[in-house]
């Protein structure tokens, strides 16, 4: 349901006031209520049934949008997403059994009526029951006509039983002020207009607010509350050659209150805006394989992409994985200077509040910190409560997009050097290492839109890093050159390897990471690295020509 | 008297006069406009054809929903949201060849909810960029694919596109619905939607009012400036629940209207509420048809509109010959003017024009069609059973070269309202008789009635079987119309003396009350496959006695 803000500001505010705190209560006590009779009523059908859990999102979401300094949308949106998990069979084997897919979300109508809730409860548990009876009896088919797997792990494992709530919420308090974050996005937008390079030229804000219930058979009754803003400047140019040359800056807080202040936004637009000139006449790389530094943003997508994602403990269960890590706990797979940790426990990473904090995963396991690398050795997965061969208990980063089957997915990921250069010496090491390769210059990567990565079996393991900031260094210390048109490419285990040094300086990238269970909100903190051999590749483009007429308001002919 | 004429002609030129240049100063207008201009003027390509028209559409709409379930009302923001979307036409080569009819763009762009000029303007900028490109190079590919084909030269000679002078029409803004008028409503559906609370077998219920009112514009090179409104208000009432063969009982209530105030007041809807639960109750208990039937069937009601819109609504259209390939899917109507489609009593006319009948809003009717093109106000498209006409837009074909002013998107076409008379009638209360009577003639111990129910795709959930010798009425289940289509009112044999009037989305049938059709084959439906029950006990009748009225103390 969207609902316009501008038109009904007055009964917003009513609304949210009169969703009583009852109500919010109301709906786990009916979930715990109707889980359990469920539960009894299907094992009585049915006694391969051994586990049952519901998880509802409660999601209550202010949007607003401007674009070259226009309001183009503010509005409010609520909705609950039921999630019913059913598993038949035992913790050995079970309908799950490396299934990614084939969950049945459904919605839970946002009203304080047990009876209304239950309906809904009640048909979706129907269609997930009959769902799973399918895809267990398909399993044990395959069991019978298949070879045996790989991982000879089980399919899911006992947990710990966890009681908590967190606070009704009081949606009228959390209420942002929409005439003022308006304001400041308009005036963000309206400073790119200014720019006549440009033809886009957006700024946005999401402030969401999600209240997680996750009740279970075993006795698991949680109630979690978060908050997330999301504010972000989007600005498009387009080369003559056509090559379209985006920029964005991210920003992220928990609440909006805590975003960057409005001088300190302009002036990250301003030389946003400045760039963008820049890059449309900036030369287009060539493909190179040479030195490159990655500032702490741009490393922090690396490891996320090539490195935290071979890291996912659920997914290796599939015989399709390519388990790169899999056999290599307690083997060196990164220099011995970096070590890795995947922690949802914090809020902040120095003084950035990052975007993977929660205190239950979707499972209803408590989030861990795990350290994932320590000196450069392997230590750990991102466990789920399915076990893989060597690899068993949950360690708290089960996790889905609202809707899905969880899977391990990360969180915080935070790497850090124990020996570090200063940014400079960092230059110069990438300067020296240029000249050692025989190349002209070698490259810095300042910032990324993201990046993504094959882990399967049937496609090379390849990723590709997506910069969208790239300069020339030159060996005989030139300035450097901004360039345009270039991805960061490689192989994940060669290139591990060719890291030489970080600095000391610590970046985060806050975003929103796409897998198997949907987008789940994640952060990646990084050192910038030295890595003495990297490799690029041209960036695909659009070959579609600049519009014929120039912007409109910029046509002095037509005025 | 002459001068008094006179007098009424200049003050109606001054109004309208006024009125024009009221339109040309609107906002959107003036936006649309101004680019438009631009675009016309300058956008061109080296060696690439210039755009010979280009047409902006705007729509300024603002939707409202608010639904009740058991007594509560479920949206969390009932309020209204506004939504502004424009899309852009444009042609490459002349209105001789052009291939507007072989292909539809079909895209549109979202609109700012501010009124800012220049990013309107933007927006329009870029995507008239990009219908110019695309649209070019689909001209260029269309040409030279044509220079492998032969093609009748009759065909060939046609134009692909008409040429029209609309001008500045406006007929009116942007509808205004109050608050007051809405906020009613509320209490009103939580009441009727209570209704269902005391049917624990029924697990889905809701009744809810949906409000959609817009002002659309239209602006293009060829000089037209067009307003026109567009109000369409619905209330829905509907409910399922699991049948005792394991089959979904589903019953819906549409009510469309183009003004709250002619929405039925409650005292109705409760009835209306109060039918459909019995209804529902009665058909999980009625017994399955059973063998075949070919016979007469009595037609009533909103049965009979959906019979009419079902067969005429989409099939009475003008539809061009292709150039470029054979089509040998599409039934070409124009072949057949001149012959007899349907009964020879029975006579249909679109009456675009007609805004109420009988003191009912229709939903139906327009001004002007898609185009800007102001249609007919009748148009005879069949007369005594024999076609005569047909539908069209702006795309000539070889009997219809003119505009017709009937388009009602990009290749579709409306008559806004459809009315179906019959020569043959008999008073309301005398129809059952003389389905009876048509039945005894074939000598038939049953007859069948269709009442009141939504027959969709040429379908209905239910329908009564009548005794031709004692008269009575028994509600059967688990049948199906075998080729029902518009042939099947050949077979035409008596319609009631009253007419009513039946609004659809967009569209109103005026028929008669009823009608009987001889030769309806029945069957009974086959399919062997059904879902599986709900295997956990309905929660609603799991309660213990008294613990809804606890719940609800909280």
């Amino acid at each position: 349901m969207i609902f316009n803000l501008r038109s009904g500001l007055a009964a917003i505010g009513l609304t949210f006031i009169t969703q009583t705190l009852f109500a919010q209560d109301l709906l786990m006590s009916t979930l715990s209520k109707e889980l359990q009779r469920e539960f009894e009523q299907l094992k009585k059908a049915d006694d391969r049934l051994y586990y049952m859990s519901y998880r509802v999102d409660d999601i209550t979401t202010y949007n607003i949008r401007t674009s070259f300094g226009a309001v183009t949308g503010i509005d409010s949106s609520r909705y609950r997403v039921f999630s019913p998990s059913i598993r038949l069979g035992s913790y050995k084997l079970d309908n799950t059994h490396n299934v990614g897919f084939g969950q049945f979300p459904g919605g839970i109508p946002v009203v304080d009526d047990a009876d209304i809730i239950t309906l809904a409860i009640w048909k979706n548990t129907d269609n997930a029951y009959k769902n799973a009876v399918q895809a267990y009896e398909q399993i044990l088919t395959n069991k019978k006509v298949k070879a045996a797997e790989e991982d000879s792990a089980a399919d899911f494992s006992p947990a710990a039983k966890v009681v908590y709530y967190d606070p009704p919420l009081r949606y009228a308090a959390l209420r942002p002020d929409v005439e003022k974050l308006t304001k400041n996005l308009v005036a963000y937008s309206a400073l790119l207009k200014n720019n006549p390079d440009l033809l886009m030229g957006i700024a946005n804000i999401e402030f969401k607010i999600v209240r997680k219930y996750f009740t279970d058979t075993d006795g698991s009754s949680i109630i979690e509350n978060g908050t997330s803003a999301w504010q972000s400047v989007y600005s498009l140019t387009k080369a003559d050659d056509g090559m379209e040359l985006p920029l964005f800056r991210m920003y992220y807080a928990y609440e909006p209150s805590g975003l960057p202040s409005k001088d300190s936004v302009l002036k990250d637009v301003k030389e946003m805006s400045t760039k963008l000139t820049a890059l449309r006449s900036a030369p287009v790389a060539d493909p190179f394989v040479g030195p490159a530094i990655l500032s702490g943003r741009a490393s922090g997508v690396f490891f996320h992409e090539i490195f935290g994602h071979r890291l996912e403990g659920k997914r290796m269960k599939s015989d399709f994985d390519g388990h790169t890590f899999k056999n290599k706990i307690g083997s060196p797979v990164l220099p011995a200077f970096l070590s890795i940790t995947l922690d949802p426990t914090v809020k902040q990473v120095g003084k950035t509040e990052v975007n993977g904090f929660y205190r239950y995963d979707d499972e209803g396991v408590a989030a861990q910190k795990v350290d994932v690398v320590e000196a450069g050795i392997l230590r750990s997965f991102l466990m789920t409560r399915t076990p893989i061969n060597g690899s068993s208990g949950s360690n708290g980063h089960a996790r889905t997009a609202p809707g899905g089957i969880p899977e391990s997915r990360q969180s915080n990921l935070i790497v850090k050097a124990s020996a570090s250069e200063t940014a400079a010496q960092l230059k110069e090491l990438l300067r020296t290492e240029a000249k050692k390769q025989g190349h002209e210059y070698g490259y810095y990567f300042e910032d990324v839109q993201g990046g993504f990565t094959s882990i399967g079996r049937t496609m090379p393991n390849a990723f590709n890093v997506m910069p969208v900031e790239v300069y020339k260094i030159f060996a005989d210390g030139r300035p450097d050159q901004l360039v345009r048109g270039v991805d960061l490419i490689g192989t994940p285990l060669s290139m591990f390897r060719r890291i030489i040094a970080a600095d000391d300086t610590m970046e985060t990238f806050n975003g929103m990471c796409g897998s198997s269970s949907g987008w789940v909100p994640v952060s990646a903190s990084s050192p910038a690295i030295f890595v003495d051999l990297i490799e690029t590749q041209k960036k695909s483009k659009s070959n579609e020509r600049l519009p014929v007429l120039p912007r409109p308001d910029l046509d002095r002919t037509a005025r | 008297m002459l001068k008094k004429l006179l007098l009424y002609t200049c003050s109606f030129m001054l109004t309208l006069a006024v009125s024009s240049q009221e339109l040309r100063d609107n906002f959107y207008v003036k936006v649309l406009s101004e680019e438009l201009n631009r675009n016309i003027q300058r956008l061109s390509l080296p060696d690439l054809g210039k755009p010979f028209l280009i047409s902006y559409k705007l729509r300024n709409m603002v939707s409202q929903t608010i639904r009740a379930e058991r007594g509560r009302i479920v949206t969390p923001f009932p309020g209204p949201a506004a939504t502004k979307t424009a899309s852009v036409k444009l042609l490459v080569g002349d209105y001789h060849r052009n291939f507007d009819y072989l292909f539809d763009d079909g895209s549109y762009i979202m609109l700012p909810d501010e009124n800012n000029s220049d990013e309107l303007r933007r927006l329009l900028w870029l995507e008239t960029d990009r219908a110019y490109k695309a649209t070019a190079q689909q001209y260029n590919a269309t040409m030279a694919a044509l220079k492998r084909v032969t093609v009748d030269q009759k065909e060939l000679d046609l134009d692909d596109l008409t040429k029209i002078h609309t001008g500045v029409k406006d007929f009116g803004s942007l509808p205004v619905v109050t608050a007051a008028s809405t906020e009613h409503w509320s209490p009103l559906l939580q009441k009727l939607s209570a209704m269902f609370v005391s049917y624990p077998q029924i697990t889905s219920s809701s009744c809810y009012l949906t409000i959609n009112h817009a002002e659309e514009y239209l602006v293009s090179s060829e000089g037209a400036v067009i307003r026109r409104p567009v109000s369409q208000v619905v209330l829905t009432i509907a409910a399922s629940m699991p049948g005792n063969d394991g089959s979904n009982i589903f019953e819906t209530y549409n009510d469309y209207v183009t003004r709250l105030d002619e929405l039925p007041d409650y005292k109705i809807l409760e009835d209306t509420t109060r039918a459909l639960i019995r209804r529902m109750l009665e058909r999980d208990k009625a017994p399955k048809f059973e063998g075949s039937y070919l016979g007469p069937v009595l037609f009533e009601g909103e049965a009979l509109a959906n019979l009419i819109s079902g067969f005429f609504r989409y099939s009475l259209g003008v539809n061009r010959k292709s150039i470029l390939y054979p089509d040998n899917n599409t039934t070409f109507y124009e072949d057949k003017i001149g012959q007899k489609l349907i009964a020879s009593g029975l006579t249909l006319t679109a009456l675009p024009h007609l805004k109420t009948y009988d003191g009912r809003h229709t939903t139906g009717a327009f001004d002007v069609d898609y185009n800007g093109v102001v249609p007919p106000d009748t148009l005879e498209l069949i007369r005594e059973g024999v076609l005569k006409s047909l539908l069209n837009g702006r795309t000539p074909t070889r009997k219809f070269e003119a505009p017709g002013g009937f388009a009602f998107g990009e290749r579709t076409y409306s008559a806004g309202v459809l009315r179906l008379t019959a020569d043959t009638v008999a008073p309301i209360n005398d129809m059952k008789k003389e389905l009876v009577k048509a039945a005894k003639e074939e000598g038939l111990p049953y007859a069948y009635i269709v009442r009141d129910v939504n027959v969709s795709y040429g379908q209905a959930p239910y329908l009564y079987r009548i005794d031709t010798a004692t008269l009575r009425e028994e509600m059967l289940t688990g049948f199906k119309f075998t080729s029902l289509n518009m042939r099947s009112l050949r077979r035409f044999i008596i319609a009631a003396d009253q007419m009513h009037l039946w609004n659809q989305p967009l569209y109103s049938v005026i028929c008669p009350q009823s009608m009987v059709i001889g030769e309806i084959e029945l069957e009974a439906e086959n399919s062997v496959v059904k879902a599986k029950p709900i295997i956990v006990s309905n929660p609603l009748l799991d309660k213990k006695p008294g613990k809804t009225k606890q719940q609800k103390k909280h």
